[in-house]
């Protein structure tokens, strides 16, 4: 099964989505056995608010295969919190050509980070596909759909979706671009 | 130097053998990848002493 498993179960759920719920259908659907959660004031906002790691891992936090680690920065806002857990957690769904295995990866992925101009790399591809995802699993899309028509006429802001889905406002946003349902179409 | 990512990378790739490592990027579009490895590597040195401290309840802390 894949994320377009999540994504159909999703649309049968009302907003706001629970992040607990996303991450025991990741267990149920994705070979991922466990994730592990942790916050942590040790991380620079500036730098960097979360990050996912799947194991083995050694210790101090032992990870086993096909275990996951997902770490936030503890002073997020939980809007961001939520969009954040949800955004690494959908890391569960990189295919294997888009992990991060190696040295020679990681350095691809974090020299695009550091470098914008640098060439697209499936790594990096997952980190975009990723955002996507989450959007789309916070949000289910007949809720999209009437809030769209709502805010068309005036009738609702993207900030009162925001509080409906308990996201940022500066994400919900982008549920409402013009290519959104494309790009829903291509990371299903 | 890489001081950071140095290490960082030793841990994930050469101690342990990692499947996946993805990052939700700061606020500052300019802050470094060295940076960044650095707030990793703060919070591993952390769990060295109490892991527990920083557990995360989903129920709680985010979906409350």
């Amino acid at each position: 099964m894949t994320f377009s498993t999540l994504y159909d179960r999703v649309q049968e759920k009302e907003p706001k989505i629970s992040t607990r719920w996303l991450r025991d259908q990741v267990i149920d659907i994705t070979p991922i056995t466990s994730v592990k959660e942790q916050w942590t004031s040790l991380l620079d906002g500036e730098s960097i608010r979360g990050f996912y790691i799947e194991g083995p891992l050694e210790p101090p936090v032992p990870l086993g295969a096909n275990e996951s680690l997902i770490v936030l920065k503890r002073s997020l806002d939980k809007e961001w919190r939520r969009f954040v857990y949800t955004k690494e957690l959908m890391h569960t769904f990189d295919t294997e050509e888009e992990k991060t295995d190696t040295e020679e990866k990681f350095d691809i992925q974090i020299e695009k980070l550091g470098d914008p101009a640098a060439p697209i790399s499936p790594q990096w591809k997952a980190e975009i596909t990723a955002f996507w995802r989450a959007l789309a699993v916070l949000c289910p899309e007949n809720y999209r759909c009437e809030a769209k028509a709502m805010i068309d006429k005036d009738e609702l802001s993207v900030s009162s979706v925001a509080a409906r889905l308990k996201i940022p406002s500066s994400r919900a946003e982008f549920l409402f671009r013009d290519d959104y349902l494309g790009i829903l179409e291509n990371i299903k | 130097m890489q001081m950071e990512l140095n290490a960082l990378k030793k841990r994930l790739f050469k101690d342990s053998s990692v499947k996946n490592i993805k990052f939700y990027p700061g606020t500052n579009s300019d802050a470094s990848p060295e940076d960044m490895a650095k707030g990793i590597n703060k919070y591993f040195a952390a769990a060295e002493n109490d892991s527990h401290e920083m557990d995360l309840d989903l129920d709680k802390d985010l979906d409350s």
